[in-house]
């Protein structure tokens, strides 16, 4: 037993040693770059995704019985792992830098700069897509899907303007507009908010009249709304190349928009419905309490026209301002075994005008090639039921041609995550001062993300 | 002297199967060494170096700090020995002026606040439930339905309980809803005027900093008090009933029996319980993880609820993790646990168990000595 004993006590020790030289195993290995090919030896195609989204557009519209065929009917799984919490993001990096076979993933806008610029992704032209095939593509999608070294890594099917839909039924009451829905009835709503004092004033005028009614309506959902709207004006980016961290008086202008939305009442208390709530979502529905929502290409179809109201009375108009929301991007990994399908699957949902086109109507989705968009705003004949008898292309044609996305770094989720906490912050009056704010926003910001200078 | 197991002697046909016990407990213990412990001690090692991920497969370190603050790769640790600074990560969760300081102890603080108020109406609460269930006089009928029902909150996901509450204590929530209606009925009722019942506003509780602390609380009581009251009855029915018919005997009531007898003969379990409940109550996460988030309830809010062990899995989640940080974190919590689980046991430890001991031990020395140097 006491010879037991001292062998245990023996291998602890080692243990504890050996665990100082945990360090000394090899750095993860960048991955191969030699041109190797197209490689098709994989028997399942991967794709990593977050939510359904994209796996329902894949089924319905892409992957028939000859599409199948075409490629021997292979598998084709999609791996879901939710957005929540950096799960997706962790979960890919690791199946990346294990070097497992991930054909394709999807990434969003706020954080695809960090997989444009690994090493992990391929170059769409090694796919053997070429530049004369992305012609047709926004030109905003392939600047954020592309490198420092001018590869193009990323596409997308969808261009993301932004737009405000706002309720036909409630002008009338509110704002003293007929509710005709139709052009007439846009521009007058649209002559309320077309830029943000405009909007702020409209707001404040729509909450007194509604404590007037005593119908417990809001003007827009929530903060959350309003951010997305406002970001997409900045003038710098959230942190530059060097780690410093870009704030000036454009993005601290959001503090007072945020506090006069909030003190007016026009949102709910505490900064109004959180996006992708339970709340924020009623408010599409006939007993919702939301007059407005600053929404975009793929919020209609994918949230809001989701069936469960059988009236509609939404419309959409430009807004206050001019922006962008999000987007999702393919990209091809370098452990891509099946990189026949995974350049079919990038061509046809990018560049194939014909395929998307189809698509968009038949879906009705925005899509990413910008001749035919615009073809289908100029023809009267399209009309969305939802959207009360409007023509959806019409509405985001011209500021989709319109977005710059020239101001992304691949910090802007964690950083506006805190940034929005602190705005909300402001707005429910917990500083004296706009400077306080900005101090408490740093102090955080270094405790979180300490590589940044926040100067 | 050796121990009951069953001697070898040898040429006689008996048979010492005493390590094959060792060979069926190995499994375990191998996966345990793999698993958990070396992870655990590569915590240790992390928790002394600067160690960051930049990218997709990209990592910063891990690097020693030296004194002076630069640091210096982990290979040459042995080349700056003299000058090594095990303890940075430490000093700067230390450092009032360091930011970090005030989200690591702020975090400490929601965590033991939250714990504090859970715990002793959970410890309370499940007494008295304990000693009404064990009560012979009192002879409660449909025991069992009251403990599934005070258990049931124990079996139900976290997740579910987090969505249940969020939707409960909401802006369109059945307590805003009763605010409202309060309102109504104070107005009509001419109890309030004009003005207060205009400025009613629906409050959405998991957003304001000690409503969602309270909630929190709350919800861990709710969730955990049929646990603590069954592991106490379980040590209650331990105490051998002759005790009780001798104090009944001796005309002793309710409370004294309980005071008395109960609670003292139940330490060690007492113990079993506050031990576990520190562990769990300072790990908090799922709870305060599920129903607060930042960007909506805002910095100040969210900073009165963030545990320690969410606080660890928000820095090691963001788009550069910082895993030299967090494992500090982490350690600072195994020694806060430590240094409390040890107050605790010395508290609850046996004083007459412990006198006892001392002299028997003083006994056996008293008696060697006179083996030696008493036959004269």
């Amino acid at each position: 037993m006491k010879k037991f004993r001292s062998v245990v006590a023996m291998l602890l020790a080692v243990l504890m040693v050996a665990a100082l030289f945990a360090a000394c195993g090899n750095e993860p290995a960048a991955p191969a770059t030699e041109d190797t090919g197209m490689v098709n030896t994989g028997d399942t195609f991967t794709v990593y995704v977050w939510n359904e989204e994209f796996k329902g557009f894949f089924e319905n519209y892409y992957w028939t019985e000859d599409k199948a065929a075409e490629f021997d009917n292979i598998a084709v799984e999609f791996v879901v792992n939710t957005d929540q919490g950096g799960v997706y993001q962790t979960k890919l990096d690791n199946a990346l830098a294990n070097g497992e076979a991930v054909d394709l993933f999807l990434a969003e806008a706020d954080y695809i700069t960090k997989y444009v610029q690994s090493a992990y992704t391929m170059d769409v032209a090694d796919l053997g897509i070429t530049a004369d095939d992305l012609a047709g593509c926004y030109a905003y999608t392939l600047e954020i899907g592309t490198d420092a070294k001018g590869a193009v890594k990323a596409v997308s099917w969808q261009a993301c303007p932004g737009a405000m839909t706002y309720r036909t039924d409630w002008t009338e009451e509110y704002f003293g507009i007929a509710e005709t829905r139709d052009a007439a009835q846009d521009e007058a709503v649209q002559a309320l908010v077309s830029d943000w004092d405009k909007y702020i004033e409209t707001a404040s005028a729509f909450a007194a009249k509604d404590k007037e009614l005593g119908n417990g309506y809001y003007f827009v959902a929530g903060l959350g709304d309003v951010w997305y709207a406002y970001k997409a004006g900045r003038t710098a980016a959230w942190v530059d190349a060097e780690y410093n961290l870009g704030l000036n008086d454009y993005i601290t202008g959001y503090f007072d928009i945020a506090k006069a939305i909030q003190e007016s009442g026009a949102i709910p208390a505490n900064g109004g419905y959180g996006q992708w709530g339970t709340e924020w979502a009623a408010g599409y529905e006939t007993t919702g309490d939301v007059f407005s929502y600053l929404s975009c290409t793929w919020h209609i179809p994918f949230c809001m026209n989701t069936g469960l109201s059988t009236e509609t009375f939404w419309r959409a108009i430009t807004g206050p301002v001019g922006f962008f929301w999000g987007g999702t991007w393919m990209l091809a990994s370098v452990y891509c075994d099946n990189m026949d399908l995974a350049k079919d699957v990038m061509y046809t949902w990018s560049c194939d005008a014909d395929f998307l086109t189809d698509w968009a109507v038949d879906s009705g989705n925005f899509a990413n090639q910008q001749a035919k968009m615009e073809e289908l705003a100029a023809d009267d004949s399209i009309t969305m039921d939802f959207l009360c008898g409007q023509n959806f292309y019409a509405v985001f044609a011209e500021p989709a041609a319109k977005v710059e996305m020239k101001y992304l770094s691949k910090f802007d989720r964690d950083v506006e995550d805190l940034y929005k906490a602190v705005a909300q912050d402001y707005a429910t009056g917990k500083y004296e001062s706009k400077d306080a704010a900005v101090e408490a926003f740093k102090t955080e910001l270094s405790a979180t993300l300490p590589v940044v200078n926040v100067g | 002297m050796k121990g009951n197991a069953p001697q070898i002697k040898r040429g006689r046909g008996r048979v010492n199967y005493s390590r094959y016990g060792y060979f069926f407990v190995a499994p375990f213990f191998i996966a345990y060494f793999v698993f958990s412990l070396y992870p655990l001690l590569t915590t240790f090692y992390y928790s002394a170096t600067r160690y960051f991920k930049i990218g997709v497969g990209e990592y910063l370190g891990p690097d020693f700090y030296l004194k002076d603050g630069s640091t210096v790769k982990s290979a040459d640790f042995f080349a700056n020995f003299g000058n090594i600074d095990l303890f940075h990560n430490f000093k700067d969760i230390f450092d009032p002026a360091s930011a970090n300081s005030q989200a690591v102890l702020g975090s400490f603080r929601n965590t033991t606040i939250m714990w504090l108020i859970n715990f002793f109406p959970q410890m309370l609460l499940a007494l008295l439930l304990a000693a009404w269930f064990t009560n012979a006089r009192l002879r409660v009928r449909g025991q069992g339905a009251y403990k599934f029902f005070i258990y049931l909150p124990n079996i139900i996901t976290a997740a579910s309980i987090a969505m249940l509450f969020k939707t409960l204590f909401g802006h369109s929530g059945p307590v805003n809803l009763i605010r409202e209606w309060w309102n109504n009925v104070q107005f009509d009722a001419g109890w309030i005027t004009k003005a207060e019942y205009d400025a009613f506003e629906k409050i959405n509780f998991i957003r304001e900093g000690w409503p969602s602390r309270l909630i929190i609380a709350f919800i861990n009581f709710w969730m955990w008090y049929g646990h603590t009251m069954i592991v106490l009855i379980a040590g209650i029915l331990g105490i051998s009933p002759s005790l009780y018919e001798a104090a009944q005997i001796d005309g002793a009531n309710n409370t004294q029996i309980f005071y008395k007898i109960t609670l003292p003969l139940l330490k060690p379990m007492l113990t079993y319980t506050l031990i576990t409940s520190l562990i769990g109550g300072l790990q908090m996460f799922d709870i305060p993880k599920l129903i607060s988030m930042r960007a909506e309830a805002g910095l100040e809010a969210f900073n009165m609820n963030q545990t320690v062990v969410y606080l660890i899995s928000e820095r090691v989640s963001t788009i550069m993790p910082d895993y030299g940080m967090a494992s500090a974190i982490a350690i600072l919590l195994f020694a806060v646990t430590a240094v409390f689980g040890a107050m605790i046991f010395f508290m609850m430890r046996d004083k007459d168990e412990i006198e006892q001991r001392k002299k028997e031990k003083a006994a056996i020395k008293a008696y060697k000595k006179s083996l030696r140097g008493g036959v004269n």
